[in-house]
């Protein structure tokens, strides 16, 4: 499951590069037919229902960074578990050392063998509550000696991933790596009970084994007798060749400069240590270190979930797996259809008055109004005038253009189009110049005039928008007059 | 059928920003040339694949009178007009004349409903009335909607001749409205058809919900851009040499810090991005001040590390392994000397740690070395950095979130006094605020503190920024 989990987080990492809308209608695509299940169960089957066509990063494939850490994980492990063997292997080999002369000393023994290594276990506990207050420099020693520790960070160092070390004393989000930390100390921790205790079977069996105990204070007998039998108590019951009786805890103490050492009927007596010696390891070592190991890789299994579960990603993913879809169509890039031209120039002389008709295009202006603007801002006078606009049929029209033109007694030379410039230049007001042009001969220069709401000439946008909306019609003496209503000198 | 609304009205008066509002597209072409949309495009709307309505965004009106000439020749009772219509489109689908008329009255022919536009900025005219009969003798629903370009109020006098022809009239600026207004106007669309109301409604519902979506989402992404800030460090290895001058090291500080800066800046800038692609902004462009970061305010250290480990981590750990391979002498020895053993093992380790240390850490191991003298720039420690970096994602949010998409110019997020971005920050949410800030200011890989981050984000989207 590490490995999937590895592989999802790093491809959703990378995935926010998809563009969102993209990643929406995939993921809801997937999510829809899913079956019912829980948050993981769901994120899973969507990792497999995942196609390589769709949008978003390429799928890892092959060996994965999820596989090497998977494998990454199991090596260190395993290696773990080998290196602590060879280091109980020899620790034992040289706490049992036993060269005949003096028994090997109990509090040594187990001191090296359970108290040691009870020490590193209450180290790796310190590590699991996270952050705790005032205890901070001695979180960090104690996380400092895990081996653990040290196995992640080379693991994260060798894969690349920021998976086993960091923020190890950090919150929740690093429960992972901290129950990570644990199952590996309880690997070499129960690697090194087992090598320890291999050895001592071996010598209790190949060897002559006697133990003792011995102080430098003043002990009685007693007091080690009531620690000897609080210590056996869980097995007394029942394994009472483990539970040393009063009888030889009296008979084991020695003195190192006793020359006489220990009388030879005692000496007898003093392998029958050996079954006590390996429950004690056994119950007091390794015991809590396998409880240990169990309760880490329960906790890491759920640390690898919420790893999984608690990713901002993810639970970014779970809502696109889960809300319906709302998608708004569209996407089309249209270009403009409109000409690029510059449009229609301006007049090229100054309008005269001779032979000049004005149109008022579908009430642009009231003619008063068209006249006191041709008068005020190009100085001249139209000698005939009229309304017309798209209300009037087409013969309607055409019949008032030509009464126009016969009322030009020297023949139609220019004409004025004043439209309304707000509006937007429609194809029936092109067909309309046609009809003008058609009707009043095709020698007449035409000049439109489009005016603001206000009776004023527009601004340069909206004339630019006429002159290049009229450019259509291909007409060279066709004019759209100049934004400022004057003609070019 | 799924109801559809055809857009429709003269050239230029807003009909392809009122689609882009509604259906949220940024690509949609919207200018201030007449003609800028030449054939009907259908943007509908589905829900997880089943659409619910659709809107046609259509070119405008060029011969009206053209058009209801040719109608008024051949149809005589009224019962007869829409046939006619339907005709109308049918015999002219190839005449350039009437391509824009074809493309228009096509969708409503096929059954849409007719959503006309008009300017209420500019005075009305009785010209209009032609293509108003037109979409009359189709025999469509019909609603008319006021959009308002300009300056200029001639909002009464367009209802007045509006009324004549339309059973809904309702004034629509497409370029500023809000969620709400669109939803409301989603509503009004239903009115014009008793058998639309459910679809709409579903529609209505699904965008209502899919913007909290939006917001939960933009929430995270300001949250993930505000922890990763927050935990920004830049580091190097501090060579020998550099160590031993000021200036050289001074030299790699001001590298680091430029380079801490522009992967703050980089990151802020993704989650801006990020943000605008949720609410569909992609291309939107923005016009960004980075925010400045004093070098005083930010936090520089030099260390050392080996395999991740700290100096003091090192030395201990050496010492406790020394201690523990004391143990094992004494044990050779006899336990004589259990404490001798330990204390000069524990000598020896943590000295052979801070000594070898050097050495161990110049060795490489895959082409990577295992440690060494480190200079590190960063995290930032100045406490408005926090608040000032929320306060301009808070009205970027706002800012994008509002943004309607018939809006085309770029966005200015200058912003004026940043240090008072937060003021309208309600108190109680100012300090749970300042509690996340203060937990993941120590500790950026806290992921309760990042959760609950993301959590007050959403609440503060949901805040109107002051000013
Ligand atoms: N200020 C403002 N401008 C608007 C509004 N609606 C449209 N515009 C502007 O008016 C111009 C025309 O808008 P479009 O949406 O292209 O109009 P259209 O009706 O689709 O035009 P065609 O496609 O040419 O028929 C654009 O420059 C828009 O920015 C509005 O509500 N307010
Ligand atoms: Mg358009």
């Amino acid at each position: 499951m590490l490995a999937r989990i590895v592989d999802i987080r790093r491809w959703l990492r990378e995935d926010r590069r998809t563009p969102y809308a993209d990643r929406v209608a995939r993921d809801r695509a997937i999510g829809r037919e899913l079956r019912p299940a829980g948050d993981l169960g769901r994120v899973l089957a969507w990792w497999s229902a995942l196609a390589d066509a769709a949008p978003g990063p390429e799928r890892p494939t092959g060996r994965t960074l999820g596989h090497r850490v998977e494998t990454g994980r199991r090596v260190a492990g395993v290696g773990l578990g080998v290196l602590g063997l060879l280091v109980g292997a020899a620790v034992a080999g040289v706490a049992f050392g036993y060269e005949g002369r003096y028994p090997v000393n109990l509090f040594t023994l187990l001191g090296v063998l359970v108290g040691l290594p009870t020490l590193m276990l209450l180290f790796t506990l310190l590590v699991l509550p996270g952050r705790l207050p005032g205890l901070k420099s001695l979180q960090t020693v104690a996380a400092g000696v895990s081996p653990g520790r040290w196995a992640g960070a080379w693991l994260d160092r060798l894969l690349g991933a920021e998976l086993f070390a960091p923020g190890l004393l950090g919150g929740a989000a690093n429960a992972f790596s901290r129950w990570q930390l644990v199952v590996f100390s309880q690997w070499l921790a129960l690697g090194f009970f087992a090598g320890a205790l291999a050895i001592a079977l071996l010598l209790v069996t190949f060897t002559d084994l006697a133990f003792g105990w011995s102080t430098t204070l003043n002990v009685d007998a007693g007091l080690v007798q009531a620690l000897v039998s609080t210590l056996a108590a869980p097995w007394a019951s029942w394994l009472p060749s483990a539970a040393p009786d009063p009888a030889l805890v009296e008979a084991s103490r020695f003195f190192r400069l006793d020359e006489a050492a220990i009388p030879q009927e005692r000496v007898a007596r003093l392998g029958e240590w050996w079954p006590f010696v390996l429950m004690t390891v056994l119950v007091y070592g390794a015991l809590p270190r396998a409880l240990l190991l169990l309760v880490g890789l329960w906790r890491l299994r759920r640390a690898t979930r919420s790893l999984l579960l608690d990713d901002p990603e993810v639970t970014a993913l779970l809502d696109r797996l889960d809300a319906p879809l709302v998608a708004l169509g569209g996407g089309v890039d249209e270009g403009s259809g409109y000409p690029e031209s510059s449009g229609l120039p301006a007049p090229s002389e100054a309008l005269e008055a001779e032979g000049l008709v004005m149109l008022v295009w579908n009430a642009a202006a009231t003619p008063a109004a068209a006249r006191a603007w041709l008068a005020t801002t190009l100085g001249v006078e139209p000698e005939a005038s009229g309304e017309v606009g798209i209300l009037q049929g087409e013969a309607e029209r055409r019949d008032a253009l030509v009464e126009l033109r016969q009322s030009v007694a020297g023949g139609v030379r220019r004409v004025v189009v004043v439209t309304k410039g707000w509006e937007p230049p429609l194809l029936e007001f092109m067909d309309f110049l046609g009809q003008v042009r058609e009707t009043l001969g095709a020698e007449a220069t035409v000049t439109v005039v489009p005016l603001d709401v206000a009776g004023r000439s527009v601004r340069a946008a909206e004339r630019d928008v006429w002159a290049r909306a009229l450019s259509r019609a291909r007409d060279p003496k066709l004019y759209v007059i100049d934004a400022t209503g004057e003609a070019p000198a | 059928m799924i109801p559809t609304f055809a857009v429709v009205g003269q050239p230029n008066k807003g009909k392809s920003s009122i689609v882009a509002t509604l259906a949220e597209d940024e690509r949609i072409a919207i200018a201030p040339t007449p003609g800028t949309t030449r054939t009907a495009h259908h943007y509908t709307l589905s829900i997880d694949g089943q659409p619910q309505y659709a809107l046609v965004d259509t070119p405008g009106f060029q011969r009206a009178r053209a058009v209801l000439d040719w109608l008024e020749a051949r149809a005589t009772t009224a019962q007869e007009r829409p046939a006619v219509v339907a005709r109308f489109v049918e015999e002219h689908r190839d005449d350039p004349r009437f391509h824009d008329e074809c493309e228009l009255l096509g969708p409503i022919i096929d059954g849409a409903g007719i959503l006309y536009v008009v300017d209420g900025t500019k005075p009305y005219g009785p010209e209009y009335e032609l293509e108003m009969q037109v979409l009359q003798w189709t025999g469509r629903p019909r609603m008319a909607l006021i959009n308002l370009i300009g300056d200029g109020d001639f909002v009464d006098e367009w209802r007045r001749a509006l009324d004549q022809y339309f059973s809904i009239v309702r004034v629509f600026d497409a370029v500023g409205a809000d969620f709400g207004t669109r939803l409301a106007l989603l509503r009004a669309f239903a009115e014009l058809d008793e058998g639309w109301r459910a679809p709409i409604e579903r529609a209505v519902d699904a965008l209502t919900a899919e913007r909290e979506r939006r917001a939960r989402r933009a929430a995270a992404e300001i949250a993930d851009c505000l922890v990763a800030c927050l935990g920004m460090v830049e580091r190097a290895p501090l060579s020998d040499a550099d160590a031993s001058s000021t200036d050289r090291r001074r030299e790699l500080e001001g590298r680091l810090l430029e380079r801490l800066r522009d992967g703050i800046r980089d990151r802020e800038r993704e989650a801006r991005d990020r943000v605008q692609s949720i609410y569909r902004h992609q291309n939107l462009q923005r016009h960004d001040v980075a925010a400045e970061l004093l070098a005083t305010d930010i936090f520089t250290d030099e260390g050392w590390e080996l395999f991740g480990l700290s100096r003091t981590e090192l030395v201990v750990s050496g010492a406790l392994s020394g201690a523990v391979a004391g143990g094992g002498i004494d044990v050779l020895l006899g336990g004589a000397s259990l404490l001798l053993g330990s204390g000069i093992g524990a000598l020896v380790g943590g000295a052979g740690a801070w000594f070898g240390g050097n050495e161990l850490a110049r060795v490489k191991v895959l082409g990577q070395s295992l440690g060494g003298r480190k200079l590190q720039v960063g995290p930032v420690r100045a406490p408005n950095f926090p608040w000032v970096m929320l306060g301009r994602a808070w009205v970027h949010h706002r800012l994008v979130a509002e943004r309607n998409h018939a809006r085309r110019e770029a966005m200015s997020l200058s912003m004026g006094e940043e240090s008072h971005l937060m003021d309208g920050v309600p108190d109680r949410l100012r300090k749970d605020l300042a509690g996340t800030f203060k937990a993941l200011q120590k500790d950026p890989e806290d992921g309760q503190a990042r959760r609950r981050l993301a959590e007050q984000v959403e609440t503060l989207l949901g805040v109107e920024p002051a000013g």
